[in-house]
């Protein structure tokens, strides 16, 4: 695992990809984190945080036209954390989940490893671990995918040898 | 369970307070709600509009009232003056000649805009309105203080066309009152 994440701190992990590793962990893992490191700071909402059911529209492959693929769990949250000089710094999160405070406790994260604050480095290193797990799915899903890829080059190959 | 802070205004239950306390003041037009004990540091201002206001909504903030933070908060849509659903003003200040809100159509009525006004105070001062109409046994006055006459005079010519024209609140630092547009408003003094 260590070799791992010296490959992928060896690539820089963007912060709009933060989210997506830190939510291959389990959500109460995030928010357990959270709780231990983020008492420093007076923690504020800057927007009013939501969550609820979102439209997720998509465009069809034959007609090109949009579709709503059906209904998914949206929430988000944007925050500031304010030190009791005064100095103050902000995060965000959008996640597809409505597990309560998820999404809070995602953008306590986003503020806290954006401007390396105290903790960061837990942090850090659950974005780390959550990138190499979403690698794993993404290199299964891909063996899976070429697996049950259909080639229709063969079908119409046969079509034009059959002699009717 | 994660402590974040979150000022009175914003919680649903304040929220629900509050919104009972504008229904009643609706139904008993020129009655002053007191606020003061739901909006913590906030204004009347800000309780009201945290309470009605709601992201399919339209505003008009004219005077800039709101901070840049408290639209966030709103997640509510800016737009002119024409189209919105709700104004905001500071009611010291006169509208100009060419302030003229959504009154509705006589077919949808309840398009007519509703507007904020900003005062210094309600219940004192010199300024005396006396109120007749629907919701209000015989009459009633109110005094108020920090709020340009003008705007009565426009409010007559806005609600003349009944049922078309606007509902006016009026708002002070802690207190709310409502001033529909059923409601004739004579200026005593």
């Amino acid at each position: 695992m260590q070799s791992k994440i010296n490959q992928i701190t060896r690539h820089q992990i963007t912060r709009n990809q933060w989210v997506q590793a830190l939510m291959a962990h389990p959500p109460e893992l995030i928010i357990e984190l959270v709780q231990r490191i983020g008492h420093e700071w007076v923690i504020s909402y800057e927007t009013l945080p939501q969550n609820g059911l979102s439209l997720l529209q998509v465009q069809d492959s034959v007609f090109h036209e949009p579709y709503y693929l059906g209904e998914i769990p949206l929430a988000n949250a944007w925050v500031l954390l304010t030190a009791p000089n005064g100095q103050s710094w902000q995060g965000a999160a959008q996640v597809m989940s409505d597990f309560p405070d998820l999404a809070s406790s995602l953008a306590i994260c986003d503020a806290i490893l954006a401007n390396q604050l105290s903790g960061w480095q837990q942090v850090q290193e659950l974005v780390e671990k959550g990138m190499i797990i979403r690698q794993e799915e993404n290199r299964r899903r891909g063996a899976m995918l070429d697996k049950t890829r259909v080639n229709f080059s063969l079908l119409s190959q046969e079509e034009s040898d059959d002699p009717d | 369970m994660i402590q974040i802070d979150i000022e009175p205004i914003w919680r649903d239950e304040v929220q629900q307070q509050i919104f009972r306390h504008l229904l009643s003041s609706n139904s008993l037009p020129g009655s002053i709600a007191a606020l003061g004990s739901y909006i913590g540091q906030d204004s009347a201002l800000m309780g009201v509009l945290a309470t009605i206001l709601d992201n399919t909504t339209l505003l008009y903030d004219r005077d800039r009232l709101l901070t840049d933070r408290n639209w966030r908060r709103l997640d509510v849509r800016e737009v002119p003056l024409a189209e919105a659903n709700f104004i905001v003003a500071e009611a010291v200040i006169a509208p100009a000649a060419d302030f003229i809100p959504n009154l509705g159509t006589l077919s949808s009525p309840e398009l007519g805009a509703t507007l904020i006004l900003l005062v210094e105070k309600l219940g004192a001062g010199s300024l005396m309105l006396e109120l007749t109409g629907p919701g209000i046994d015989s009459q009633r006055t109110v005094a108020l203080v920090g709020c340009d006459r003008h705007w009565f005079d426009l409010r007559a010519e806005w609600v003349a066309n009944f049922p078309m024209g606007v509902d006016l609140i009026l708002v002070d630092e802690t207190q709310v009152m409502f001033l529909p547009r059923t409601t004739q408003i004579a200026i005593v003094s």
